[in-house]
């Protein structure tokens, strides 16, 4: 097996422990901390890929996300924070009104074991938070949550509040959620809707990917 | 660690209720007796003791209890790969059989009905064979064969197509001749088969209070060797029982003991299963039913009066259905008759993968069984209590908004503490409609195709398949010569007017 494989298997694995070594010992073999990070982004594209079809469970998917970050967090300081933040920067966030917070972590870890670099912003987040954080962290994607169909407004809120800063153009936005749908989305002019966390992490790569 | 689960379990009788029906079953059977049409049985119980008159016997109630000291409370069922091997006793886990007898099979592609033919025998033995929670065989009745030996070329392609035990409906006390023969052919000698019998075999009380002579053969060809029987009877609440559901369990357990004492009068021993069963007269149609509540409730008696009052492993329905077609009606009848009679204590289920009252197979209700037996299954391991599955380590490493996503207690627990149905749908709306917008029995469906596609019981070694195939020949060669003649039509379907045919399917 080839040292990139060799990693790849401890991601694939989700070896949150021998990936710190398996880095480690590539990194002295003199092995670029670019070929470390596409291996271990190639890694977490198997697993998607596996959890698509059913092979690999969310716990697993999870588990493999956490050993590439453990792996990513010695590579780090090596990297131009362009390939730091590896395929694209996503904000993630339940809109204002609503609570709820696991759905969201979920689609969240998952797209960042996807090897994407995701900042959440928590429940209850306002169109205004939404917009000072595209300011400041300046993402790809932005991704909304709900769970309500109460706060579905919000969304529309955030996204008009994006187009009077005038960012609008400057992001991609995806939403996701129950009471959430294609035609909704498409009403609202978001960029994209994923009804599950497995179409979530395709969506995102097929926007901003 | 300390461990704690309790074992879910059902009582439908009170001690006193089933004490009841134990006496007063000595009582009928000492005052009005059975009809037993069958010269052997008449010598062996009138040496034991009973009364005979004619055709009518009647036991004495010391004759009775002791015969039911000598039925075994364990059974072997051998299978021909050992490791399929099944063990049925009192506390222990149940097993699971299709249905046996049907007639009717539903295509699988073109969902259409038509009469069994030996093409749909191979196939269905090939998914049951090819599904984890399916754990033997049953003969299935193709149109396409000879009556007088079919039960012998059942027997024949089941070996062939399943390496699990193998149960078969037999219509001739001969023709069981033949299969014992073959299954010697198999396990290499009788010895072998006392051990761990490959085959057991169905036979079957008339009600009310009847046994027919081919019934009779049948158990005294297959007692020398202890080849196990299912005890059948099949009376019909209002029709052939009384109309109440203690009368007709009064009834089929009478039919039990009469049958329990005619075995262990002939062979002590004997292994035998109570495999009473009903069906109870629609006073609509005329029709006789089995998916209802109230089936799935006489089935829960009689599994507990065999397991708490007899000590004997019981064979009972089981999922069973009126339902015409894999439909709501039949998951729900399944469901609930298999789950009842588990829950008071059956060690077989009986009766997977049929609709219409026994009558008819259909493949995608077998796979859709299978997850209605892991679902029971699953309800059989309990809640497991243990300072490992309480989690308290896990609890406070969380601790209050954190999430358990990825806990090493998740990760250790997510797939052993949950049983996940195989063709059940588990998406949101949208995903769903991407996916085709299935029903659960279009997976099923699916399942099956792809179990047919995948799997094949382990050939016969080609010289005992030679072999095999000479005994069909010479039983073939015998119904030809005049002797040897079924008995008894296939399973019927359960109408009134069919009524008394009752006896021949199960």
């Amino acid at each position: 097996m080839s040292s990139t494989e060799v990693l790849m298997q401890l991601v694939i694995n989700g070896d949150t422990e021998g990936i710190v070594g398996g880095v480690q010992a590539a990194l002295e073999d003199g092995l670029e901390a670019k070929i470390v990070l596409h291996a271990l982004v190639e890694a977490m594209d198997r697993v998607g890929e596996e959890w698509r079809v059913g092979n690999m469970f969310i716990p697993e998917v999870l588990l493999s996300a956490k050993a590439m970050q453990n792996g990513m967090a010695l590579i780090r300081p090596q990297l131009t924070s362009s390939e730091a933040s590896m395929r694209g920067k996503v904000v993630i966030g339940t809109v204002q009104g609503d609570l709820h917070d696991i759905g969201k972590s979920l689609v969240g870890m998952m797209i960042e074991g996807a090897g994407f670099e995701v900042i959440d912003l928590g429940v209850d987040v306002s169109a205004t938070k939404f917009v000072e954080a595209v300011k400041t962290l300046q993402p790809d994607l932005i991704a909304l949550s709900t769970l309500l169909t109460t706060t579905l407004s919000y969304m529309l809120d955030t996204i008009n509040s994006l187009k009077e800063a005038g960012l609008r153009s400057e992001v991609k936005v995806i939403i996701g959620g129950a009471p959430v749908t294609q035609e909704f989305a498409d009403a609202i002019g978001a960029d994209g809707y994923a009804p599950d966390g497995a179409s979530a992490v395709l969506k995102v790569r097929e926007l901003i990917g | 660690m300390s461990t704690n689960v309790q074992k879910p379990s059902m009582r439908l009788l009170t001690h006193e209720g089933m004490l009841k029906i134990h006496e007063k079953s000595l009582f009928v059977l000492e005052n009005t007796g059975m009809n037993i049409n069958h010269r052997q049985s008449i010598e062996v119980l009138g040496n034991a003791g009973a009364h005979i008159d004619g055709m009518r016997v009647r036991f004495p109630k010391t004759l009775v209890e002791e015969c039911l000291k000598h039925v075994p409370n364990k059974l072997v069922y051998g299978a021909r790969k050992p490791e399929n091997d099944l063990v049925a006793e009192i506390g222990g886990d149940f097993h699971t059989r299709p249905m046996t007898g049907g007639e009717g099979y539903i295509d699988l592609e073109t969902r259409q009905w038509h009469k069994v033919l030996t093409k749909d025998l191979i196939e269905f033995t090939t998914l049951a064979d090819g599904l984890e929670q399916v754990d033997y065989v049953t003969s299935i009745y193709p149109d396409d064969m000879n009556l007088d030996t079919r039960d012998v070329h059942i027997l024949r392609l089941l070996l062939e197509h399943s390496v699990k035990h193998v149960e078969v409906q037999p219509y001739t006390g001969v023709g069981v001749g033949y299969m014992v023969e073959m299954i010697q052919a198999v396990q290499g000698g009788a010895e072998e088969v006392r051990k761990r019998p490959l085959l057991s075999v169905l036979t079957s009380a008339l009600a009310p209070l009847q046994f027919l002579p081919y019934a009779l053969d049948i158990l005294f060809t297959v007692g020398p060797l202890h080849i196990p029987i299912e005890l059948n009877t099949m009376p019909i609440a209002g029709a052939t029982a009384p109309v109440t559901l203690a009368g007709l369990l009064l009834q089929a357990n009478i039919e039990m003991l009469a049958g329990i004492t005619i075995a262990q009068s002939a062979f002590p021993g004997m292994p035998l299963m109570y495999a009473a069963r009903n069906l109870i007269l629609d006073p609509w149609t005329g029709l006789s039913l089995m998916g209802r509540m109230e089936a799935a409730m006489m089935a829960g008696g009689m599994a507990q009066i065999a397991s708490d009052l007899y000590s004997m492993p019981s064979n009972l329905f089981g999922p069973v259905s009126d339902a015409m077609v894999t439909d709501g009606q039949a998951a729900v009848e399944h469901m609930i008759n298999a789950l009842i009679p588990a829950l008071c204590g059956a060690s077989v289920i009986a009766g997977l993968g049929h609709v219409e009252h026994c009558y008819t197979y259909d493949p995608v209700l077998l796979v859709m069984d299978d997850d209605i037996i892991g679902m029971v299954r699953r309800l059989f391991k309990g809640i497991e209590v243990s300072d490992e599955t309480l989690g308290v380590d896990a609890i406070m490493r969380v601790g209050p908004g954190g999430n358990y996503l990825i806990d090493p207690h998740t990760l250790k627990y997510f797939k052993s503490e949950y049983y996940t149905p195989k063709t059940v749908n588990r998406f949101v709306r949208g995903i769903w409609a991407s996916k085709g917008a299935k029903e659960s029995t279009e997976w099923a469906r699916e399942r099956a195709r792809k179990v047919l596609s995948e799997h094949k019981a382990e050939p016969l070694d080609p010289k005992l398949a030679k072999e095999l195939d000479r005994i069909v020949a010479a039983a073939d060669q015998a119904a030809q010569d005049g002797k040897l003649t079924h008995a008894f039509g296939g399973g019927s379907i359960g109408s009134l007017v069919e009524v008394v045919s009752s006896g021949g399917k199960a």
